[in-house]
């Protein structure tokens, strides 16, 4: 469904993506794990669309992005890190609007079945604005998948919530991890743990390794890490994953 | 068709933010002293000094209401949603032109109570009174791009206004320049004044020229903008 083939991204001279390769299969949840300032973000933002990579190809659900951008943005779900929702619209009315962009079909009772599957209900009529982070992650998660996308791409979607918090969004994501093809970005061990299938583990802009989650798929060995100079994100993310099978 | 997705959302905006009428309450009160003034004292059946006041203030209100359009998007992360739905940047651009554009609209329409007041008590030339409501409107679009231009360019909401407002008033002003030069240059930056076309329209005038001049250049500034705003990205 998603397949990245050398693709570098430059902000100047400064290579932020450098020459990334991996595929997601349909299906799949895939982790983006690593450090703060690794590339995550560049890379979803690549992939999402909303920038367009420096070289490389990049297709996604058999579009090229750079001739079929467009196609890939109908059929993608994208809950950006920080998640910056219009906070002067009530929540049903920005989910509507999201809907109207995307042209859904049946668009009240959509946004009706979402707020619902959300537990938005008693907010639906509240500024977003107005929202704790907690609901306000939920909005956003709401509005990735309101217009029933493909894939779904989730940059940090824990990041900033408070423990309880957490917990509780655990519960509206790991469902939609059986429901779409996800790819998310994590600097937290246990978010990767929790959701995803395979984790590539990404530093300096570089896949400097990747690791099979799920007990019936085999483990993949490190790819160049210690080239990429950061072998100790990846030592520490088998660090954490081993851990709860020492206990 | 996206952008006017995009354009009714912002127009909500509009019509929800105190400051809007705020504002638009401020325009009414200065072209109803000058419709005033006109009535009382010259006791004239014509809009034409209300049209030439609204003209000027315009320059000063469009930019303080509006400018917050693509600043805002850049300042709270939205455009990032919103780039990464299926709207193209010219959707994106077009629809906050519209929304505001609309707007204009509804702090324009009571005005038109002063159009009542003039048929009432007198014979006003009713032709001339609605070319200068369509060179106003006219006007109004091309500072409205302007700000929408201003807004994709700046950071802040300030510098947006204040760049907004020298470019409408450049604009405004730049023909007064071929008095002092002359030739195809002078000739050239008369017809770049959106003063001199608008006053056109004020006294009844509507030529094809000064439509597509407006419109010429309320289209090439907005598709700068989304050049513009490409770029940023």
């Amino acid at each position: 469904m998603i397949e990245i083939d050398n693709i570098t991204k430059h902000f100047g001279n400064k290579a932020v993506i450098q020459n990334v390769n991996f595929k997601v299969e349909k299906g799949e949840t895939v982790g983006l794990f690593g450090p703060t300032g690794a590339g995550k973000t560049t890379l979803i933002r690549v992939l999402t669309a909303y920038m367009l990579p420096s070289s490389g190809k990049l297709t996604i659900l058999g579009y090229n992005i750079l001739s079929h951008s467009h196609e890939i943005r109908r059929r993608v779900g994208y809950l950006p890190q920080g998640v910056s929702l219009y906070g002067d619209m009530t929540v049903e009315n920005y989910l509507t609007f999201v809907a109207r962009l995307h042209r859904v079909r049946n668009r009240y009772q959509r946004v009706c079945q979402v707020i619902e599957e959300f537990q938005l209900t008693n907010q639906a009529k509240t500024l977003i604005g107005k929202l704790p982070p907690d609901l306000h992650r939920r909005v956003g998660l709401a509005q990735a998948v309101v217009f029933n996308p493909e894939i779904l791409i989730l940059d940090q979607p824990t990041a900033g919530l408070a423990p309880d918090q957490i917990i509780e969004i655990y519960q509206f994501i790991k469902p939609l991890t059986d429901q779409y093809t996800v790819l998310l970005s994590t600097h937290t061990w246990c978010d990767a743990e929790a959701f995803c299938d395979r984790v590539l583990v990404i530093d300096k802009g570089r896949i400097i390794g990747e690791k099979c989650l799920k007990p019936s798929k085999k483990w993949i060995e490190p790819r160049k890490a210690a080239e990429a100079g950061a072998i100790s994100i990846l030592a520490e993310a088998l660090f954490i994953s081993i851990k709860p099978i020492a206990r | 068709m996206n952008a006017l997705v995009v354009a009714k959302r912002e127009f909500e905006t509009f019509l929800v933010s105190p400051t809007a009428y705020l504002i638009g309450a401020f325009f009414l009160f200065i072209t109803g002293i000058v419709f005033s003034f006109n009535i009382v004292v010259y006791e004239r059946a014509t809009l034409a000094p209300v049209f030439e006041t609204a003209g000027v203030s315009l320059i000063f209100f469009i930019p303080i209401l509006m400018s917050h359009l693509l600043v805002r998007e850049f300042q709270r992360g939205t455009l990032e949603l919103l780039m990464t739905s299926p709207v193209a940047m010219w959707e994106i651009v077009l629809g906050k032109f519209l929304a505001a554009f609309l707007f204009l609209m509804v702090i324009l329409a009571p005005t038109v109570a002063y159009l009542f007041i003039l048929i009432y008590y007198g014979q006003p030339d009713l032709p001339v009174i609605w070319v200068g409501y369509l060179g106003l409107l006219l006007f109004g679009g091309l500072v409205i791009s302007l700000v929408v231009l201003s807004s994709a360019m700046c950071t802040s909401q300030l510098t947006a206004i204040i760049l907004s407002i020298t470019l409408a008033a450049f604009f405004w002003l730049i023909g007064r320049l071929d008095s002092v030069i002359n030739g195809e240059v002078g000739t050239i930056l008369a017809y770049l004044s959106s003063q001199h076309h608008f006053l056109d329209f004020v006294v009844g005038i509507m030529t094809l020229s000064n439509i597509t001049y407006f419109i010429t250049m309320i289209v090439g500034v907005l598709y700068l903008t989304t050049h513009i705003l490409k770029m940023r990205l």
